[in-house]
């Protein structure tokens, strides 16, 4: 708030504090999909690798965010927020849409995956991936400021629903998990680190101003660690759900587990299908992927638009993000979802490759 | 000057034929144009039969008028007439010299008398209004078991003075303005000088004269043209027929739109919880309040998704039922001919039937309606077969917490969205109703009500009062709404 009033001279306070609500809506946003990302990597690349030392290698996302926000901060957000954007900023956006896209399409694969496995099992995965998709897209619809603002609505509930809910469901019976390097040692939990780096991808999207501001506005930002706080929060937030799991599933159980939605299942709860808690915890997990997803996909609208202005007219953007994130799921239902596990600890490269150019 | 009808000119009988021909007279019966004798030159009176209070007429204007000697007047210029009646011989209070043709047949139709003097081109426009109008009556959509039990009329001026009666003070400001195309309707924008936002005043200014309606408007048209969402569901202006709520709209800073012919008001901006409010809630104490909030709270939530999550659970999450519950259900559904969403949407659109019903059936008819369709009906529906009994009590508890929404736009708004999520859990269990419910709620947190957040202060964060869902005490109620233009002031001060 006093580095915004600064920016103002002090002059007008109730300008002020709707830019620094806009901005607090959006680091919300971010804090979201920064946690349904680490989420959704942890159950399901983490957990092949790592087994119950997962927490721990997830726990490198967390200052990978923070440090995500600062740099988003630092390097880009007075730059992008200018009229005249060069070539290497438009690539840099380029690519941020590109990242963006590819993160909100992996949550939608991975709230498909939960979704089939404990909620709607009879039900095509084609059908839940679309139905997801829209849903996501039609929240995107609201131009981010919906979604922005539905996330800082539930900014403190979800967490605290979700840690109530994990706690009365899961099982502390086995203290297996009190041991995690004791099932893969040293070398698979460095991987499993590397690869949790990559669930920063979704605070970039903190590069870009709430689009409910106006060129005023937009120049005006909070400092670096206004974001950077409140990105690791979240993805802490997911470590936490994640080291539940690892302290009260065994080894057994968790390397026997081929699909990720079973995978994830069992990150809902350590006993599967079993009445409304379990059920509200899997919504809740829901709705934190959606939440995440439709804020990654207006993020990725908002720099498709601001890197190619052929775009600019109204929710063309989002349209072909819409069809592009159809079209990938699609294939990820016809060829496996493992393809996008594999393939999503490279969403951060292109854009930090671009970033440390900048 | 004469020719082109725009404005008066001197000669009386000239005017007098052009206001004749614009209003239809002779064959029109209710226009009156009385010629009569004012000292030493003539004079005329235009108005309209029924809508002037003809008491007043004879005894304030016509017989004044007609008592001065033929003398009198006599070195008055001609162009100074109608100015020197007014001065010796009119004895009424809001008057108003005017020399354009439109706004004088204009007033003229609103129940005022139009003054003319042979000579002159000007016209005095008097408020003579004086047509039958119901008296204050108690709130029929407002009932409250506290607090004061009187309404808005569809009088404009009566409603004006209910509030001023409320509002005594100096800031209090009244803006006329006549919306609609050829049919004008009068609105009157009121607030408190200093405390509502001039730029949302504007906005709501400009919308009413942008209107191009040929038609009497209501205060649901109104509302209609103010708000900036016309596909949504909610409600983006609140409405009251309780003058002590329009009182403390104004005092949060919101601007009140009066409807000339409307017995309701119009808040504006609003949010989203305004329309969970009652006065009620003001009028107990803070515990009470709170309680009864949470209580409306929830059976809104049961209202919309206790028949979508009743057919989910059936058709998709058995397991969320325990084994015995589960068999006596199927047991009964096995006897009822039709599919489980089909028997569901039948059974809430039989619900909103009885509801609508009761509503539109005169006087005590509407409440024996309701007893009749809901409890015989009900049961022989029951007996027949024809109805599960677990879905008539999900239906009866929905239709319940539906009844404790207080702003009927809302009610029916939200019965639309019950149906949606009723569809969506036969269609796809909670996976789907959680995914609409998440749009629609994005939805509505984008959506604004005259430029401020339908969701605010909860969701953008705004400083004010932070009466929203909790009912708090009064000493940490000070502060006014977000959107006034000093949220800081004490509201007492």
């Amino acid at each position: 708030m006093p580095n915004i009033r600064k920016q103002t001279g002090g002059a007008n306070p109730v300008f002020a504090r709707r830019v620094l609500a806009s901005w607090r809506a959006r680091a919300a946003a971010a804090a979201v999909a920064v946690g349904a990302q680490v989420f959704s990597l942890g159950a399901g690349v983490l957990m092949t690798v790592s087994l119950n030392a997962m927490w721990l290698a997830a726990l490198a996302a967390v200052p990978a965010s923070v440090l995500a926000a600062l740099g988003a901060r630092r390097v880009l957000a007075q730059r992008l927020s200018k009229g005249e954007i060069g070539g290497l900023s438009r690539a840099l956006l380029a690519a941020l849409c590109l990242t963006l896209a590819a993160a909100g399409i992996f949550q939608v694969a991975a709230l498909t995956a939960l979704s089939e496995q404990s909620l709607l099992p009879q039900a095509q995965s084609l059908f839940v991936a679309l139905s997801g998709m829209t849903a996501a897209a039609l929240c995107a619809l609201t131009g981010g400021a919906g979604v922005a603002r539905m996330a800082y609505a539930v900014r403190w509930a979800l967490p605290l629903m979700l840690a109530v809910l994990t706690a009365s469901v899961l099982s502390f019976d086995t203290p297996a998990g009190l041991f995690p390097l004791l099932g893969t040692g040293a070398k698979a939990l460095g991987l499993s680190a590397l690869m949790a780096l990559s669930a920063a991808a979704p605070a970039l999207m903190l590069t870009l101003p709430p689009p409910e501001l106006d060129e005023r506005g937009q120049a005006m930002a909070p400092g670096g660690w206004f974001f950077a706080w409140r990105a690791g929060l979240g993805a802490l937030g997911a470590v936490l759900l994640l080291m539940a799991v690892s302290l009260c599933g065994t080894y057994e159980t968790l390397s026997e587990l081929k699909v990720w939605g079973m995978r994830m299942r069992v990150v809902c709860s350590g006993k599967p299908r079993e009445g409304i808690l379990q059920t509200g915890l899997t919504l809740l997990q829901l709705l934190s992927l959606v939440i995440g997803a439709s804020a990654m996909l207006s993020g990725a609208e908002q720099a498709a638009v601001r890197a190619f202005s052929g775009l600019a007219r109204r929710r063309l953007g989002l349209g072909l993000l819409f069809l592009l994130g159809c079209g990938a799921l699609y294939a990820l239902v016809v060829f496996g979802f493992d393809i996008a596990l594999r393939a999503a600890p490279f969403l951060l490269v292109p854009t930090v490759v671009l970033l440390i150019r900048a | 000057m004469c020719d082109d009808a725009i404005t008066l000119c001197p000669l009386l009988r000239r005017n007098l034929e052009i206001f004749k021909a614009r209003l239809g007279a002779p064959a029109n019966a209710d226009v009156i144009v009385r010629r009569f004798r004012s000292g030493a030159f003539e004079s005329a009176l235009l108005a309209i039969d029924g809508m002037t209070d003809a008491k007043e007429v004879d005894e304030n204007i016509l017989k004044p008028c007609m008592e001065l000697a033929e003398t009198e007047g006599e070195h008055v210029p001609p162009s100074e007439r109608v100015g020197f009646l007014m001065e010796h011989a009119v004895s009424i209070l809001p008057m108003k010299m005017k020399e354009n043709i439109d706004e004088l047949i204009a007033d003229a139709l609103s129940g005022q008398c139009v003054l003319l003097s042979e000579g002159c081109a000007v016209a005095c426009v008097m408020d003579t209004r004086g047509f039958e109008k119901r008296t204050i009556g108690r709130p029929e959509a407002e009932k409250v078991v506290l607090g004061p039990h009187e309404s808005f009329t569809e009088s404009i001026r009566t409603n004006i003075t209910l509030l001023r009666r409320i509002v005594q003070r100096e800031e209090l400001v009244t803006e006329f303005v006549s919306a609609g195309g050829k049919m004008k309707t009068r609105c009157a924008l009121l607030y408190l000088r200093g405390t509502a936002d001039e730029e949302m005043i504007a906005r709501i200014r400009e919308r009413l004269l942008g209107c191009s309606y040929d038609f009497a408007l209501t205060t649901g048209e109104v509302e209609q043209l103010v708000e900036e969402h016309p596909l949504s569901l909610i409600p983006q202006c609140v409405r009251t027929e309780r003058p002590d709520r329009a009182a403390s709209f104004l005092a949060e800073g919101q601007v009140v739109v009066l409807t000339d012919g409307s017995p309701a008001a119009l808040g504006a901006p609003s949010t989203v919880f305004h329309q969970l409010h009652t006065p009620d809630d003001s009028s107990m104490r803070w515990q009470y309040g709170t309680f009864l909030r949470l209580v409306r709270l929830i059976g809104v939530l049961l209202h919309l998704f206790l028949p979508g999550a009743y057919l989910a659970i059936l058709r998709f999450h058995q397991e969320l039922l325990s084994p015995m519950l589960l068999t006596s259900v199927y047991e009964t559904s096995s006897r009822v001919p039709t599919p489980v969403y089909l028997e569901a949407l039948l059974m809430t659109l039989a619900f909103d039937l009885i509801s609508e019903a009761s509503l539109r059936a005169p006087g005590e008819m509407g409440n024996a309606l309701g007893i009749v369709s809901g409890l015989i009906l009900g049961q022989s529906a029951v007996s027949a077969d024809i109805v599960s009994p677990l879905l008539l009590i999900v239906v009866a508890a929905s239709g319940l917490g539906g009844f404790c929404v207080p702003d009927y736009g809302l009610s029916v708004g939200l019965k639309l969205i019950q149906l949606v999520l009723l569809t969506a859990g036969a269609v796809g269990g909670l996976y789907l109703m959680a995914l609409i419910a998440l749009c629609l709620l994005c939805a509505l947190c984008a959506m604004r009500s005259v430029g401020s957040p339908l969701t605010a202060p909860l969701t953008p964060r705004r400083p004010g009062n932070p009466d929203i869902l909790l009912r708090l005490p009064l000493r940490f109620q000070k502060a006014r709404a977000f959107f006034a233009k000093h949220q800081e002031t004490d509201r007492r001060g």
